[in-house]
């Protein structure tokens, strides 16, 4: 039985003749904006729209980040300092974002669930729907099925990594493999991508044809999905074969390779823009090894400025280019640290009250969302789960969260947590 | 017992002795030249003043952030301590205001985003030039007097952890999170020669920072020996758990002795936090453990494993008595549970406490025979 994950939506049947037909009957009246009807207009604002999605994996400290208290009990040795946004300090560590956090929502409210990275993080990335015996997909595969697909031919979701790449088929969950990322170890595009020079286009066309022929045997046997995870990735990489461009350092400005930073996560953000540039939907950033349970503050002192001054690089650099209207960026771990300094100087899990950085189409420009105790260890009145953040997503995205849902072999399936909403506060 | 004139020297005999506490960590200890006060500061900003005759305890409150290190004079009563703020302050501890006599608020100012935290502060033999270092790299040298700054020794490549002055007065070592040991001339301020703990340092990729380091120094009696604390194959930068290790080196050849290691290898240690000599040339280390519970370890002349260890709460740093017959450690002292979430409604999440305990290197002395048991 052929498998139905998916939803009725209008846009996937929007396509340029219905453009430009509607463009036709309106020649000569004026602007573009003026000329399509609104709910078109609307649409296309859709298509473009893209995620930049910043995983810190292990926990990123509010302490020494967004959320400082210097000098109390559990504030640690830092510094507050102040930033754009008047009345709004930062920790010392990040005086680079603080310079531009008058472009940047930022969330001290976050109250969730998880205290262990083995579910938070599966957790947090799915949206923490209620359970209803699915897997449901994490942000990114979700994003590449709720919104129309880009007009280009690249992977619609693309995640820089550090290690190894490869086609990342389970973040799908029940939305199916072709749903997954393509993984960019190191930012590389996957291996093996270029034609050999001494294979003329004839032989290639054999070997595909080889290819194919070995596949249909593969197949028999196997479950479908691993099947389909196999031809996607296939066939992203081929797609990605046409754009070598988008990973030649060579073309890549020495003074962007400065601003950025040449560690990790300073190649892998520049690498981000340029995927975000070309068009691609989603692009996911994982930065691994925040999870500082031992000399926390040493270890913070050398990991937060390697986040600090690349992202404050690329969201300088996305509005520039006028990105900053059309790309969601998250910045966010799966929880955060500790107040409590542990007996080896650490910080270990905390998802009592935390902080996420949001930023992009559809948010508002220089506020701060909820706040946290003097000491920083609990929400100080409205706090939000990642239902909320799910919700904030989408509906920048323009997608609406209370009317779409995913259906799932015919089970109808919210794309977010039902009972919660948007945060408010952050949006435009 | 406490107050018993000490004893023979005689390791395997180490008994704890008082227990001094404070409500917030402490991460730094240090005996008075006289011997009668312990000095010791950690996160809460002030310094710590006991009277170990009659266990009094004084505070002084001149700092406005974690104190990183301090350092007594050798012939008065100042103190010296620096903090995370980059500041130098100067007390007397045996002053009644308490005021600091003076301030040197931008002693290692760092940058933007990198901000100069005082990890190591020391003094010269004659007592003249107080030394401090930390995360900016540099070395400074103030005047003990007024504060006035004498010189700068540039060139370590990474953070500055530890100081230590020779027994000739004039010569200093410093190490840092590279293992990189620098030897230096007070008097010249010149950079003498390197020698190399590089095993105490570990960086990988993936892990995105430095860890590790020569996280404390001490030479023997004589200047003719120096150990180095940290540890060795560390595994991540999370837990950063490796194995603990001081490293012994010739100090006039600058060749590698000898890698002490622990009598007993347990899983996930931290670093050797804090070293000494005792005068009959046993070195004694303290570690920090990731799950609360140390070692204090003790080597003779002889071989590379402990011939002796005590199991300690998990400390911070080792500070020897002049009397050679005490070691003071700033251990933890847990108030409610560590580890991931909250375990605790709000009114009872509490920071952690302290404990200086002092240990003392001698048989214990009998007890009179009115507190002995009948029988």
């Amino acid at each position: 039985m052929p498998q139905r994950n998916g939803c009725n939506r209008r846009e996937h049947h929007i396509g340029r003749r219905q453009v430009l037909g509607s463009l036709a009957g309106a020649a000569g009246m004026g602007g573009l904006g003026a000329l399509l009807d609104p709910a078109l207009s609307e649409e296309i604002k859709r298509k473009n729209r893209q995620v930049l999605f910043i995983w810190l994996d292990g926990g990123i400290s509010q302490l020494e980040s967004w959320d400082p208290k210097p000098a109390t009990e559990f504030g640690g040795p830092c510094r507050s300092i102040p930033t754009a946004l008047p009345g709004t300090h930062f920790s010392e560590l990040t005086p680079h974002t603080a310079q531009i956090a008058d472009r940047l929502a930022i969330v001290r409210c976050m109250s969730t669930k998880d205290e262990n990275h083995s579910s938070a993080v599966p957790r947090v990335q799915r949206g923490d729907p209620k359970n209803r015996g699915v897997t449901y997909p994490f942000l990114g595969s979700a994003v590449s099925h709720l919104l129309p697909p880009p007009e280009n031919q690249l992977p619609s979701y693309m995640h820089i990594k550090p290690g190894r790449g490869g086609y990342m088929w389970k973040d799908a969950g029940f939305l199916g493999a072709r749903y997954g990322a393509l993984g960019l170890g190191d930012g590389k595009p996957p291996i093996h991508l270029r034609r050999p020079p001494q294979l003329d286009s004839v032989q290639a066309a054999n070997r595909d044809r080889l290819r194919r022929l070995a596949n249909s045997r593969f197949r028999k046997g196997r479950l479908d999905q691993f099947i389909k995870a196999y031809d996607y990735s296939y066939d992203m990489a081929r797609q990605l074969g046409q754009r070598q461009d988008l990973f030649d350092p060579a073309t890549l400005p020495a003074a962007d390779k400065e601003r950025y930073g040449t560690h990790p996560i300073g190649r892998h953000l520049l690498q981000a823009r340029r995927l975000l540039e070309a068009g691609v939907q989603f692009v996911k950033v994982t930065s691994y090894y925040w999870d500082t349970h031992a000399d926390h503050f040493n270890m913070h002192r050398s990991l937060v400025p390697q986040i600090d001054r690349p992202f404050a690089a690329l969201i300088r650099d996305l509005e520039e280019r006028g990105l900053l209207d059309q790309v969601v960026v998250v910045l966010m771990s799966e929880f955060g640290r500790t107040p409590k300094i542990n007996n080896r100087c650490g910080r270990d899990h905390w998802p009592e009250a935390w902080s996420l950085v949001l930023a992009g189409a559809g948010l508002r420009r220089g506020v701060v969302v909820g706040k946290t105790t003097p000491n920083g260890a609990w929400c100080d009145g409205e706090e939000y789960d990642v239902g909320h953040l799910f919700h904030t997503i989408f509906h920048c995205l323009g997608v609406d969260a209370t009317a779409q849902q995913y259906v799932n072999r015919g089970q109808p399936l919210p794309i977010a947590h039902e009972e919660m909403s948007v945060i408010q506060e952050a949006l435009a | 017992m406490e107050n018993a004139p000490p004893g023979e020297l005689n390791v395997t005999k180490t008994w704890a002795g008082q227990r001094l506490e404070h409500e917030r960590q402490l991460y730094r200890v240090a005996f008075s030249a006289c011997g009668r006060f312990l000095l010791a500061a950690g996160q809460d900003t002030q310094l710590i003043c006991w009277n170990l005759e009659d266990g009094a305890k004084k505070t002084f409150s001149s700092h406005t952030s974690w104190v990183g290190d301090l350092a007594l004079h050798p012939q008065t009563s100042r103190v010296y301590s620096g903090d995370y703020h980059g500041t130098l302050v100067c007390h007397d501890f045996q002053g009644d205001d308490g005021a600091p006599l003076w301030t040197q608020s931008e002693a290692h100012p760092g940058e933007s985003g990198a901000p100069g935290w005082v990890r190591s502060v020391g003094l010269s033999g004659d007592g003249t030039l107080v030394v401090t270092a930390g995360s900016d790299r540099v070395i400074r040298l103030w005047s003990s007097e007024d504060g006035m700054l004498q010189r700068e020794l540039a060139g370590h490549r990474g953070d500055i952890y530890s100081t230590e002055i020779h027994p000739d007065g004039t010569t200093l070592v410093s190490g840092d999170v590279l293992g990189e040991i620098v030897q230096w001339d007070l008097t010249t301020g010149e950079r003498v020669r390197t020698l190399d703990a590089g095993v105490l340092h570990t960086r990988e990729d993936r892990f995105l920072a430095d860890v590790g380091g020569a996280r404390c120094l001490a030479f023997n009696r004589d200047g003719s020996r120096l150990v180095c604390g940290g540890m060795t194959d560390i595994m991540s930068n999370t837990f950063c758990p490796g194995y603990p290790a001081v490293l012994e080196f010739d100090f006039q050849s600058g060749r590698l002795l000898r890698t002490l290691r622990a009598a007993k290898k347990v899983a996930d240690d931290g670093p050797v936090q804090g070293v000494v000599v005792l005068e009959d040339g046993t070195v004694v280390s303290q570690g920090e453990h990731l799950h609360a519970q140390s070692t204090l370890e003790f080597w003779d002349a002889e071989g590379e494993t402990a011939f002796h260890s005590l199991a300690v709460p998990s400390g911070y740093d080792l500070d020897l008595h002049p009397d050679g017959r005490r070691l003071a450690v700033p251990v933890y002292k847990p108030k409610g549970r560590s580890g991931n979430g909250r375990h605790a409604k709000p009114e009872e999440y509490l920071p952690h406490g302290a404990e200086v305990v002092l240990y003392h290197v001698y048989a214990p002395p009998e007890k009179p025979a009115s507190e002995k048991k009948p029988g």
